[in-house]
């Protein structure tokens, strides 16, 4: 079981990121484009690897979130989509995925083991060359559990992985073509139509790609990890909406304010004047009834 | 030893807690989550500085909001809104306070009585749970809701479709009206201003029609926390409960410990029962574990976590239903843009209801960006007219349900925030023995096996379903009288934000776990007091008022069976929370 552990699945993970983004092999230049969009958790690792999966994550975030908010923006254009308000990238939409998924698990590698096993078998029936990969160098695997001991706590597993994973093998099924191109990841080449077969291959009452991974599971988990993975699609759109309109990109914890005005507000017209603890909108009680007794 | 030990400060704990203090009891209670002493310098009213679940300051998780959330296993695309933290999920409810159908109740005679959920009924009478209902609604205290332009919108709906307007607190037929809210109605400068300057207390009193309800209530700023607008149990009963040596003779403040997880409820065999002897809890923050006994237990940890830990404590199930009978209102969302000011926004969030006897009711609810768009986006027919997960469902509504993407969804949020408004469509859901709360077999955490949500998404009872689309006509019907120019339907997945019955009371030993006492069939001593412990979906109201009405019953027979007490609703005045002396012991307390 050792080559299933979680330092061999992020390393296929990076790998599906690696090779379709640069369209070399590993640990070739990266895609210039993914070196340009930054990485959530900036951390100085000097790890291609970590470096890939990092920004395999977060270039497919932003193609999520481009689907609730479309903006100015290079996944807006790719997807077929563009206009000229701001977008989700503008408030930091993708980070704020990556952020969500990677922090969302009190979990260890109990999970990623599963995992790591059903996508690998999938990775493989769908020709990913992956194989020449998985021999990770000691110091590469132990680069990529460092940065992860410190970036994520112990008991969390960085979820995103698995979800760009699940995300970007539905884009290579809907579009094969998608393996090359612009962006970082196949699921950000795809047109919003494709997306959301992507989406109803996962979230649909015979969920597809999930069937996938799940008869490469180990009994109990066989239910559970692929009912977790449904979990996660499903609320793929719900969690990004959340995000990509909320204030979250301008909120100071430390203040509790918000400064600049966020862009979402700006675009509903919400709060004009900023949080405020009220407002002017008692219009009186409904045929003046303001209590209705006990015995009525 | 304690007399009594109360796991859980949500909506239910603290009500027995504060009813058997005001006694004299000594009561413990004990809550997993943070206690959030000074909301005005803890909180604020961003939308996912609240609410995200991870690190938001109202998530299920511990008080230091930099260690992760804890985990829960769901097997579907659903996702249950409860909080940790004292005032559990009524931290962020709109303290809507319905009372429950009559129907719902065993020896309910009405015409009507055969539409309900028979085979799952409350095993006693509504009309003794009656003075119960008046007992909270007068402690909280419940009022009537005032109107800002999206009630007045919603009326005008009502009206428009010939509904009659209810005037009793007891539901009796289909009807319209406003809310029943746990909230302090405006008085003063409230509502009538957003001048920061002119909403502090007391110059402002109760509601000031922020808009933030779901952010968690702490307005007017500067009131003793037994004066916050929204009744929240951490405003209302905890303060009472805090304050039960100054507002009862013989009284005794309960002492409250947050942050700590119980891990394990202690029971012993005593002939043919096992008995509750005490609790094991674990500091979230130090990681010490404690251990106390009780002379009696009262579980209210949430329809989600009692399960959880009566499993993980080992008590018995020998009728399979712990866990079992889990239901959740089946909501569904109603979204209207209108071409003029909805209010959308502001205002307390639901200050309208309308209910159908038999079937469930509606309410209005006001919503910021962030929620809102997430509402948007929340479907179980897939996305909207591309694809639909076998539903896409037509109606009288605009086009297929489902979720809004891409330009439409931008498009609609860009038209205004206040252009729009939402009816939760809030079905009467049968009791299923299938939709359930399970050990996960995930690995455990420190306080053992996570809870498995397995809430089927489309098995749902025929009745139940056909209640879902009526109620859904219905909502369709009043956004358009009300002068919606496009209405959505989104069909959403189970988003369970009103959650029940995963532990219930019943008249059968064979498809419940507590008897009409409340008190756990096979575990003496042991009771249940949060949303777990109802028989039912109550037809369709809000629950918190019902759970709070049964643990106050639930305090009487406690009181009753193991003190050798007197019962006191029908004999005593309640002690409204707003008292002038619970406010003073607040302010000497700092709260």
């Amino acid at each position: 079981m050792d080559q299933f552990n979680r330092r061999a699945f992020l390393a296929r993970a990076s790998l599906l990121g690696a090779f379709v983004g640069a369209g070399v092999s590993f640990p070739g230049a990266l895609n210039h484009s993914m070196r340009l969009v930054g990485r959530a958790n900036a951390q100085a690792t000097g790890s291609a690897v970590l470096d890939a999966v990092e920004e395999f994550s977060l270039d497919t975030m932003r193609a999520l979130c481009v689907m609730v908010m479309p903006g100015p923006d290079e996944w807006s254009r790719q997807q077929g989509t563009p206009r000229e308000d701001p977008g989700p990238i503008e408030v930091g939409g993708g980070e704020f995925m990556k952020d969500l998924f990677d922090n969302y698990l009190a979990m260890g590698d109990q999970l990623a083991r599963p995992l790591a096993l059903g996508m690998g078998t999938a990775l493989a029936d769908m020709g990913i060359p992956a194989e020449p990969f998985l021999g990770l160098s000691e110091p590469d695997g132990r680069r990529i559990d460092e940065v992860l001991g410190y970036v994520y706590s112990d008991r969390v597993l960085p979820l995103s992985l698995p979800v760009a994973l699940v995300l970007n093998t539905g884009a290579l099924l809907v579009n094969p073509g998608s393996i090359t191109g612009p962006l970082g990841s196949p699921f950000s080449r795809l047109s919003l139509g494709d997306k959301c077969r992507v989406l109803e291959g996962i979230e649909g009452p015979v969920p597809e790609l999930i069937a996938i991974v799940d008869g490469s599971l180990p009994a109990p988990l066989r239910g559970s990890a692929s009912g977790f993975l449904r979990f996660a699609g499903g609320i793929m759109l719900q969690a990004a909406a959340f995000g990509v309109y909320s204030e979250q990109n301008t909120f100071n914890r430390q203040t509790r304010t918000v400064e600049p005005r966020p862009v979402p507000w700006e675009l509903t017209g919400f709060r004009p004047t900023g949080l405020v603890d009220g407002h002017p909108e008692f219009v009186g009680y409904y045929q003046n009834r303001t209590e209705v007794p006990a015995d009525a | 030893m304690r007399d009594v030990i109360v796991i859980g400060a949500g909506g239910g704990g603290p009500v027995v807690a504060a009813e058997l203090a005001g006694r004299g009891l000594d009561v413990l209670i004990l809550e997993g989550g943070p206690r959030h002493a000074d909301p005005e310098n803890q909180w604020s009213h961003a939308e996912n500085d609240a609410n995200n679940p991870n690190n938001g300051f109202l998530r299920f998780g511990p008080e230091d909001r930099d260690k992760p959330a804890w985990f829960r296993e769901w097997t579907d695309n659903l996702f249950i809104w409860q909080l940790s933290g004292v005032g559990g999920t009524t931290q962020h409810y709109y303290g809507n306070s319905p009372r429950p159908m009559p129907g719902a109740f065993r020896g309910y005679t009405g015409a009507d009585a055969g539409e309900y959920d028979t085979a799952h009924l409350f095993p006693f009478s509504y009309e003794e749970l009656v003075p119960y209902l008046e007992w909270v609604e007068d402690t909280l205290p419940v009022e009537t809701a005032a109107m800002g332009t999206k009630e007045e919108l919603t009326f005008r709906g009502c009206e428009g479709i010939g509904l009659p307007v209810q005037t009793s607190r007891n539901i009796t037929r289909p009807a319209f009206r406003p809310q029943q809210n746990a909230i302090l109605q405006p008085g003063g400068n409230s509502g009538r201003t957003d001048d920061a300057n002119l909403l502090t207390y007391p110059q402002a009193t109760g509601c000031t029609f922020c808009g933030h309800c779901f952010q968690g209530c702490y307005v007017p700023r500067r009131a003793p926390r037994n004066q916050y607008a929204k009744r929240s149990t951490d405003n209302s009963y905890v303060p009472l409960g805090l304050a039960a040596d100054a507002v009862r003779p013989g009284g005794r403040a309960f002492e409250l410990i947050a942050d700590s997880f119980v891990q394990r409820i202690h029971h012993e065999q005593e002939g043919p029962h096992s008995v509750a002897r005490g609790v094991t809890w674990r500091n979230n923050t130090t990681g010490e574990v404690f251990s106390e006994d009780a002379r009696v237990v009262v579980l209210a940890g949430g329809v989600t976590e009692s399960p959880r830990l009566w499993f993980n404590s080992g008590l018995p199930n020998p009728n399979d239903w712990v866990g079992r009978g889990h239901t959740d209102h089946h909501f569904d969302w109603v979204v209207g843009s209108f071409d003029e000011y909805t209010g959308n926004s502001k205002g307390a969030n639901s200050a309208a209801r309308m209910d159908w006897p038999g079937r469930g009711g509606m309410e209005n609810v006001g919503l910021g960006p962030a929620i809102q768009a997430f509402t948007l986006s929340l479907s179980d027919s897939g996305v909207r007219g591309v694809y639909d997960n076998g539903r896409g469902l037509y109606g009288p509504w605009d086009g297929p349900s489902g979720r809004l993407v891409g330009n439409e969804l931008k498009d609609l949020m860009m038209g205004g925030i206040d252009t729009l408004l939402n009816f939760l469509v809030i079905t009467d859901d049968h009791v299923q023995s299938r939709n359930r709360i399970t050990p996960s077999l995930f690995p455990a955490d420190e306080n053992g096996a996570p809870a498995k949500v397995d809430v089927t998404l489309r098995d749902r009872s025929p009745r139940t379903q056909e209640n879902r689309e009526f109620m859904v006509h219905k909502s369709v019907e009043i956004m358009r009288a009300a002068g919606a120019k496009k209405v959505y339907r989104l069909d959403w997945a189970p988003l369970l934000l009103h959650v029940h019955s995963s532990m219930r009371m019943g008249e059968s030993d064979q498809n419940s776990v507590l008897d009409a006492n409340a008190e756990a069939r096979w575990v003496k001593r042991l009771f249940i007091a949060d949303n777990s412990a109802l028989a039912n979906a109550l037809g369709g109201p809000n629950p918190t008022l019902t759970t709070q009405a049964l643990a106050t019953r639930t305090a009487e027979k406690i009181f009753q069976l193991y003190f050798g007490g007197d019962p006191w609703v029908r004999a005593e005045a309640p002690v409204v929370s707003t008292d002038p002396r619970i406010s003073a012991r607040m302010n000497a307390m700092g709260l």
